[in-house]
């Protein structure tokens, strides 16, 4: 790490270990989302009228309001409950909680496309509904909605360039202390957004591999 | 917490005249937005790699980029080259910009999604090209635009706030002025959270009224 | 036809499964009226019927997938689906003991109902191991076993969508097969193969019937019902029509809508008509 420190200019330097964090919080956030998410999609669709709405509320609620709110009242607000955290983790339970939202949408689509048979067969076999959420339901509607969960982990690294406003050192806070000393907005910023982009190319070819992975099971079904 | 709402009255101007920026950025950048991306959109459809390339690049830039980004490119940016703008300039021309690539891609899908037999028929029956785009291509493309169309207006209308980084006094920026003066934070912005919400949820039913009537004339 | 609800039959012996004027109806629509069936150990039970007749309704009342109103389901003498209370009421049971009693029974469906995301022993090992506990190693090995014993041993690790229909039904046999069930329940099995892959899933069931396995057996195919089931049981616009066995069913049917719905039959499978006589004439009376 330190021969990277010689070859690297500080500069270089500093942008990748802003593009890191972005990186962390991401990912982090990303996996947040998904958990609430699986959590609240699976009230969506529940026999409950209570957890429907709940659920139907939360995710108009943190599809309705600008990320950028809610990051600035979890910043504020965790303090004022006692949690003194570092902005990386106001950060990431912002993320968190509103990707939380589009995610449930995306895995209800998931859960939509299961024929019902399957559920029923489960039920025939007595299955718990436990048992049958948990073996049959969700894996399927993972693999299903994993497209747009793919495609959520891009969009939420774009808008992880908010955190930078709640003082976590990302790509872009970090640029914007290079301007700050370096000035040269221009050819910072446009680095920046490049090293954006390259990042985001990459996930997208992931997620292909990905989503081509997932399918080698499921094949065309032979006559 | 400590939250009057006599403090919200002596704020109401500046949150009034905010809430007016807001909408008036949104609607300005949105129209920008549209324009733009259907000349992009169209310019996607063509067979020279010379058009489409540089139109492809466009899109890709302004997708896979953050909004932020690319308004500090701008804002901080164009001083240096000599272009001031002022904020709303820049916040109008930054959302324009940024969701003229998303509508390139909306209308683009959008013509291709006209069935193409539809199109066959209508040059069978001899009827000349630019009645043909008038009449039959342009309508079916538009309403089947409309629902990713609202549901990315939605999306600028959000972005909005983004703007208050870059000093636009539109009403995120008005009430984050608020919080830093009278030191209470949560609340205002849990005011602020409401409205955008009611906003949102405003447009989006607006939308879906839309696209019911549009969707009844397809039937 | 009425006949008293029973879980004797007439010569004493205990109804493995009995349906006792069972009604069902979807909101204002009656799908089941008093319907009546009794089914011993090792018997060979078909419902046939026009489509909307009930018969698929009513094979998914006996595991309870779809509720009955009024009447009684007894799976070895046990009521599925209701419990009386304290003060004499019915009202519906615990899933508990629901699911107690579905683990009597297995079904085969007409659309199969694999589970896609695992592989064809996954499929058949899994209801083993999370609904009857027994140990993985058991599972598979049982599994192994009986995916063998339906033609399918050298498919193990396959996924069910690659397979063709008759092979994926034969999973679904399997599966059912693989809990040791006091009867298996038959929803159309083959209606939703090609022609040619039809065969391939009657021969399971044919065996399993000369195995003695309870069967109740929803189906089209007159030609297997004529050879392999002890009793046809003819329902119409969900009510039971007819009873009887094979020959008395297919060629002595006492109502005129038993007549007609078999003329119909015929006309469309002239080419069967004959043999169907023959296979009737060949199948020893019990």
């Amino acid at each position: 790490m330190s021969n990277l420190l010689h070859i690297l200019p500080p500069t270089a330097f500093v942008l990748l270990l802003g593009a890191i964090t972005t990186l962390v919080v991401s990912l982090c956030g990303n996996a947040l989302g998904l958990i609430i998410g699986t959590t609240v999609c699976l009230m969506r669709i529940s026999l409950h009228r209570t957890a429907r709405v709940v659920a139907a509320t939360y995710i108009s609620f943190f599809r309705g309001v600008p990320l950028l709110v809610q990051l600035l009242i979890v910043y504020y607000f965790l303090p004022m409950i006692g949690l003194d955290l570092p902005p990386f983790f106001a950060a990431v339970i912002g993320l968190g909680l509103c990707s939380a939202a589009y995610q449930a949408e995306n895995l209800r689509g998931g859960f939509l496309i299961i024929p019902k048979g399957q559920a029923e067969a489960a039920r025939a076999f007595a299955y718990t509904p436990a048992q049958t959420r948990r073996y049959i339901l969700i894996p399927q509607a993972l693999r299903a909605a994993a497209p747009a969960l793919i495609n959520e982990m891009i969009l939420i690294l774009k808008a992880s360039s908010l955190v930078s406003v709640v003082g976590v050192a990302d790509l872009t806070r970090e640029s914007q202390n290079i301007v700050a000393r370096d000035l040269n907005p221009i050819k910072w910023y446009l680095i920046a957004a490049l090293i954006y982009l390259v990042i985001n190319f990459i996930l997208a070819r992931l997620g292909a591999t990905l989503e081509r992975r997932l399918n080698v099971g499921y094949g065309a079904a032979t006559l | 917490m400590t939250f009057s709402l006599s403090l919200l009255g002596q704020y109401a101007p500046q949150l009034l005249k905010g809430f007016e920026l807001t909408v008036i950025v949104w609607l300005a950048g949105s129209l920008f937005a549209v324009v733009l991306g259907f000349a992009l959109g169209c310019a996607l459809l063509s067979k020279h790699s010379g058009l489409t390339f540089p139109v492809r690049c466009y899109v890709e830039f302004f997708r896979g980029t953050p909004l932020l980004v690319q308004l500090f490119v701008a804002y901080y940016g164009g001083p240096s080259i000599g272009i001031t703008l002022s904020a709303f300039t820049v916040g109008v021309v930054g959302l324009g910009l940024y969701g003229a690539a998303y509508f390139a891609e909306i209308f683009r899908a959008g013509f291709a999604s006209v069935p193409a037999g539809q199109i066959d028929a209508a040059r069978s029956f001899g009827i000349p090209v630019w009645s043909r785009i008038r009449r039959i291509i342009l309508p079916q493309m538009l309403v089947l635009s409309v629902p990713p169309g609202i549901t990315l207006l939605i999306i600028l209308l959000k972005d909005t706030a983004i703007l208050s980084i870059v000093t636009v006094p539109e009403l995120t920026f008005q009430v984050t002025g608020m919080t830093i003066e009278t030191f209470a934070f949560v609340e205002p912005f849990a005011v602020l959270a409401a409205l955008y919400w009611a906003l949102t949820e405003l447009v989006s039913f607006l939308g879906r009224r839309t696209e019911y009537r549009l969707g009844r004339y397809l039937k | 036809m009425d006949e008293p609800g029973m879980s004797e039959t007439s010569n004493g012996r205990a109804a493995l499964l009995s349906v006792s004027n069972v009604s069902k109806w979807f909101g204002d629509h009656q799908v089941l009226n008093s319907v009546s069936l009794s089914v011993q150990r090792s018997e060979v039970v078909c419902v046939i019927g026009p489509s909307g007749s009930g018969k698929s309704t009513l094979l998914r009342c006996i595991n309870f997938l779809e509720e009955y109103q009024s009447g009684e389901i007894l799976i070895r003498g046990k009521l599925i689906g209701y419990a009386t209370t304290a003060s004499g009421q019915r009202v519906r049971d615990s899933d508990r003991n629901i699911d107690a009693l579905r683990r009597e029974v297995a079904m085969v469906f007409q659309q199969f109902n694999l589970w896609p995301h695992m592989s064809v022993l996954d499929n058949v090992a899994q209801p083993l191991i999370l609904v009857y506990g027994k140990p993985k190693s058991d599972a598979y090995s049982k599994a192994r076993a009986v995916l063998e014993k339906v033609g399918l041993g050298d498919k193990i690790d396959e996924y069910p969508l690659r397979l063709s229909g008759g092979q994926q039904q034969r999973v679904g046999i399997a599966r059912a097969l693989a809990v040791e069930p006091a009867a298996i329940l038959f929803d159309e099995p083959t209606s939703s193969l090609d022609p040619e892959l039809v065969g391939e899933v009657l021969q399971v069931m044919k065996q399993l019937a000369r195995e003695g396995m309870t069967m109740v057996i929803v189906t089209h195919e007159m030609h297997f019902a004529a050879e392999v089931a002890d009793r046809v049981i003819f329902l119409d616009r969900g009510v039971k029509v007819e009873e009887g066995t094979p020959k008395d069913v297919f060629f002595n049917p006492k109502h005129e809508r038993t007549r007609r719905f078999l003329e119909t039959w015929a006309e469309r499978n002239s080419l069967f008509t004959k043999n169907l006589a023959e296979t009737v004439q060949r199948t020893p009376d019990v």
